[in-house]
């Protein structure tokens, strides 16, 4: 690493381009060394922002607050690693880079950054989808990139075969095994090729096409700029939406009705039940569109020539292809076209955060400043009818090929895992600790949010197609890994998720009535607390709150409403606008009458002589300097402590991954500080080659789609390891 | 779906089960315990795995009849089934040499114990045992104990058998008369802090094994979490057993206490309804 203070920020590789002012002009460049910077990595595939977000931050930052922002950042900077993700890399785009200065400031700051596929990913469609509306942000954002002089050397990581590498290793590397292929091509995968400027202006110095592990991989060399990529099955190249955009009945339905009937057509409104009647039952708040909603709404897709909202997408659905078939009332079509690359559509429907994945990258949303359209709605009912319709297909399995694989957890990543394996023929066993099959579908979302009959006939579909599950079975507990590769498996995948709650650790917080979010849940969802049918008890709450502002801080709000809870309150440290929360579980709870207790925090639980809780000590806070993620950090304001009556407290700020498979396998790469399993971002393997894994477990806390595309994307890694023995 | 194969009452409210559980009864190791679900709609009931049989498949745990679970569980017959058990659970007991190791369990956590004493037994350890419970009929594996002890000696409250007294006589006895190198104490939460605390005195290492309140016992929930060393730990994960002098046996029994009420009314609806 040499990144100790190195004052030349120059573009020295590219002249002709003129370097983005990240410091937004307000700093003296003399005064100030980059010492380093910070690899950020959103939880979902971020704001679609990058160089813009980076200045941003800089530019809020005024020379004297320089100082105090690095100082307030300290944790951050001190963080050995400074890999920073979920929370903080939330509103960034993945791969962002940030600088940290130096100015009278003595850590010098060590970073380390990967450059992953995902990154690279993330940063060519952030520049393809700036390409098209703000050429001049898409030279930045190259540009932004070229400018890190020190960008190769915190290439530190040592799995040449994946793509982490140090420049040099990167180098010798490629002299000693891929000379022969050297300079043969440019920038292989056209899914990336329209973009003009990437082309033009990064002039690769070299790029090489090359096959490692027995896949394509695709190096560009330019000075600094490492870029790694490959073709991936698994998702559709840019081209292949255009051919298909081609087809006559495509071409025949965009033209039935103008472009401008279209987008002055109103979004159509979720049709749910009456927000006090839901309060005393358990049914779903959604109840899903009518066919004549919904093929109103697909009236709305204007079927872009460049389809953004897919590029949201952590699978990358054919949303456009799938609305037109709702659009030709072809349903089942529809279904069908979700299918090809989402295992679970019915739930995605349901639970995914589309209002920040594909709705967020809609053609209304980024141009027309209008409502998105309704793509999760449309998502949902063409999964309903196709399940509702009794015509469910079953996918086509390749001939069995007798070779036993594992999935150890059953929850998303596992169930996309296991469907992906059964397709390619594999006898495949889902392994679950608990009694029932679904992981977080059954335990953590609740039945008004996720009828657990849709979680089951997904399952039930599994098991139509081969799959085995095997509940109340711990691997590495019941079971070890060894003995089952004694048994005859062949390859795993660990998908046992962020099973493993966070507490604040304050004064009180294990006095009776304060429960995790996990276990409020579960004693709910998966042990039916509620129904006096069933034995498990919990405690029914007149005051309950719920601190934290996440999902499962909506979902434990609004099951306590539903429990009686008269006064129903969510303690949020931050103002709403940065409530991680799907905007719609904000809404539905409001509608419900949760009270929003936001900038406030619980410093303190109360009890009485039997343990208790009675009441809590809340302490306002107020918005400061933003932070690493762009957000304004909360401070607290001395002296403002007050007392709430409660007597249930739900903790839900967080979870961390489940210890007990981690620690029972040896040899397995752990990250030490988060407990997650590491994994080469291409195929999700561990570094144990039969091992693989994906969801919370590697992502320490993400949402049902990307635990999902992990599954698919370690099904691809799994099927080709298992063809290379 | 896990059959009983075997019942034997050692009194009226305890009772011994022998399981069918091939896989659990494989990889258990002294310390661990497992949970079990009776039927669809009940509660996940931990219970610590008091013997296993390798080669018959089976696991053994004792229950003592005090809510509306261990009623059901202990109304089941051979040839019944439980609907789910899971485990083995907990970190299993660090067995090594001490020297003399004092085991003391209080009523039903003698059941526990005694895969621990014959461990710290084949380790080739002196093992004193305590035994002791209200009276007579709940003194449990006394002849199964006997095995792997040097020495046995019954505490009853009542005198109805051995010597008269509470556990911690029974310890005072044995620090003042030879040097106790370690002490292991399982039994009800209460005993448990007498123990610690008696031993505490003598500075003479000790552990307990924690029997919580739990829902899924891998570390999901933290309805089992006790503060240890002033830090919170999950009795599932981070236990069963844990160092007894940092163990803080008031928050815990406070704890224990948190579905009291709900418990209550649950039995005396299953009572009425028998």
């Amino acid at each position: 690493m040499h990144n100790n203070g190195s004052n030349n920020r120059g573009n020295s590789q590219n002249p002709e381009l003129e370097q983005p002012r990240i410091d937004g002009g307000l700093l003296d460049d003399a005064l100030l060394q980059i010492v380093g910077r910070v690899h950020l990595t959103g939880e979902d595939a971020g704001e679609g922002i990058f160089a813009e977000e980076i200045g941003d931050i800089r530019n809020r930052q005024d020379e004297n607050n320089l100082e105090l922002f690095a100082k307030s950042k300290r944790a951050w900077l001190e963080d050995a690693d400074k890999y920073l993700e979920g929370l903080y890399g939330k509103y960034f785009a993945h791969g962002s880079e940030s600088y940290v200065y130096r100015k009278n400031i003595e850590t010098v700051v060590k970073t380390r950054s990967f450059i992953g596929y995902d990154t690279i990913r993330q940063a060519l469609i952030s520049i393809k989808i700036h390409n098209d509306l703000f050429p001049e942000t898409a030279l930045k954002i190259i540009a932004f990139g070229r400018s890190f002089d020190e960008f190769t050397a915190v290439l530190e990581q040592k799995n040449i075969d994946g793509n982490f590498a140090a420049k040099e290793e990167i180098e010798a590397f490629v002299k000693e095994k891929f000379k022969a292929e050297k300079d043969e091509t440019v920038i292989g995968d056209n899914s990336y090729k329209t973009d003009k400027y990437l082309l033009q202006d990064l002039k690769p110095k070299n790029v090489l096409v090359t096959k490692i592990n027995g896949k394509k991989e695709f190096f560009v060399i330019d000075g600094d700029f490492y870029f790694n990529f490959n073709n991936k099955q698994s998702e559709k190249k840019m081209t292949d939406y255009k051919a298909e955009r081609a087809e006559a009945w495509r071409e025949e339905l965009r033209k039935s009705i103008p472009a401008k009937d279209r987008t002055n057509l109103e979004r159509v409104e979720m049709p749910m039940q009456d927000a006090v009647e839901r309060r005393s039952n358990n049914l779903e708040v959604n109840l899903g569109l009518t066919e004549e909603m919904a093929v109103k709404e697909s009236h709305r897709c204007l079927d872009c020539a460049n389809p953004t909202c897919v590029t949201g997408c952590p699978v990358n659905v054919n949303i456009p292809k799938f609305i037109k078939k709702i659009e030709a009332k072809d349903f089942l079509g529809a279904a069908a076209v979700i299918k090809e690359t989402s295992t679970l559509p019915a739930v995605c429907g349901r639970v995914c955060p589309q209002e920040k994945q594909c709705e967020s990258k809609c053609f209304y949303t980024q141009k027309l400043k209008k409502p998105a359209v309704a793509i999760g709605y449309l998502e949902r009912f063409a999964a309903d009818y196709e399940r509702e319709s009794g015509k469910m297909s079953i996918p086509e399995c390749e001939k069995p090929n007798g070779i036993k694989v594992a999935a150890i957890g059953s929850g998303p990543a596992s169930l996309a895992w296991a469907a992906d394996m059964a397709r390619k023929g594999y006898d495949v066993t889902v392994f679950e600790a608990l009694h029932e099959i679904g992981g977080v579908l059954k335990y953590g979302i609740p039945e008004f949010r996720l009828p657990k009959k849709i979680v089951d006939v997904e399952i039930e579909n599994l098991a139509k197609m081969g799959v085995k599950f095997l509940t109340n079975t711990i691997i590495g507990r019941t079971i070890t890994l060894e003995t089952l590769r004694e048994r005859g498996f062949k390859a795993f995948f660990i998908a046992a998720g962020a099973g493993l709650p966070r507490f604040m650790n304050i004064p009180g917080e294990n006095a009776n009535g304060i429960f995790s979010s996990n276990e409020y849940l579960t004693r709910v969802n998966l042990m039916h607390a509620a129904d006096p049918e069933y034995d498990t008890p919990v405690i029914k709450g007149k005051n309950v709150m719920v601190v934290g502002g996440g999902n499962t801080a909506m979902d434990s709000v609004r099951t306590a409403k539903r429990l009686g809870a008269e006064r129903a309150m969510i303690v949020y440290r931050r103002s709403e606008d940065e409530m991680p929360a799907r905007l719609e579980e904000v809404h539905h709870a409001k509608e419900e009458g949760v009270e929003f207790l936001t900038l406030n925090n619980p410093v303190e639980y109360l009890a009485n002589d039997k343990g208790q809780v009675q009441q809590a000590k809340i302490q306002k806070m107020e918005l400061g300097e933003p932070d690493a993620s762009g957000r304004r950090s909360p401070i607290p304001v001395e002296g403002s402590e007050y007392l709430v009556d409660t007597d249930v407290v739900v903790v839900a700020v967080g979870v961390s991954p489940n210890p007990i498979i981690t620690s029972a396998i040896e040899g397995l790469d752990v990250d030490p500080k988060r407990r997650t399993i590491i994994v080469n971002p291409e195929n999700n393997q561990s570094n144990i080659s039969d091992i693989f894994a994906g969801g919370d477990i590697v992502r320490g806390g993400a949402t049902v789609i990307l635990a999902m595309g992990d599954g698919r994307k370690a099904a691809q890694g799994a099927d080709e390891y298992l063809k290379s023995l | 779906m896990n059959k009983i194969v075997k019942k034997r009452f050692f009194s009226e409210n305890v009772v011994q089960f022998v399981v069918e559980a091939p896989e659990i009864a494989r990889t258990r190791k002294a310390g661990n315990f497992v949970i079990i679900r009776l039927d669809e709609k009940g509660e996940r009931v931990p219970l610590t795995i008091s013997e296993a049989d390798i080669e018959k498949g089976t696991i053994t745990i004792v229950v003592q009849r005090i809510g509306v679970s261990t009623y059901k569980l202990a109304a089941l017959n051979e040839g019944d089934y439980i609907h789910d058990v899971v485990g083995p659970l907990g970190h299993p007991t660090h067995i090594f040499k001490a020297g003399t190791v004092l085991a003391c369990g209080g009523g039903v956590g003698v059941a526990p114990l005694l895969p621990i004493v014959q461990a710290f037994k084949e380790a080739g350890n002196r093992v004193v045992s305590i035994l002791a419970a209200r009276n007579k009929d709940l003194i449990i594996l006394e002849d199964e104990i006997r095995k792997y002890s040097d020495e046995v000696i019954i505490m009853t409250d009542d005198g109805s058998y051995g010597k008269k007294g509470v556990v911690t006589v029974g310890m005072e006895d044995v620090i003042a008369r030879e040097k106790v190198d370690f002490c292991v104490a399982i039994g009800p939460a209460i005993m448990m802090k007498f123990c610690s605390l008696t031993t505490q005195k003598h500075e003479i290492p000790t552990v307990v094994s924690l029997n919580t309140i739990m829902v899924d016992g891998t570390g999901m929930c933290g309805a089992c979490r006790v503060k240890v060393d002033g830090k919170t730990r999950f009795v599932c994960v981070d236990g069963p057993e844990f160092d007894a002098h940092k163990v803080d046996f008031n928050e815990m029994l406070m704890r224990m206490g948190a579905y009291k009420e709900q418990e209550k009314e649950a039995f005396e609806a299953y009572k009425n309804a028998q």
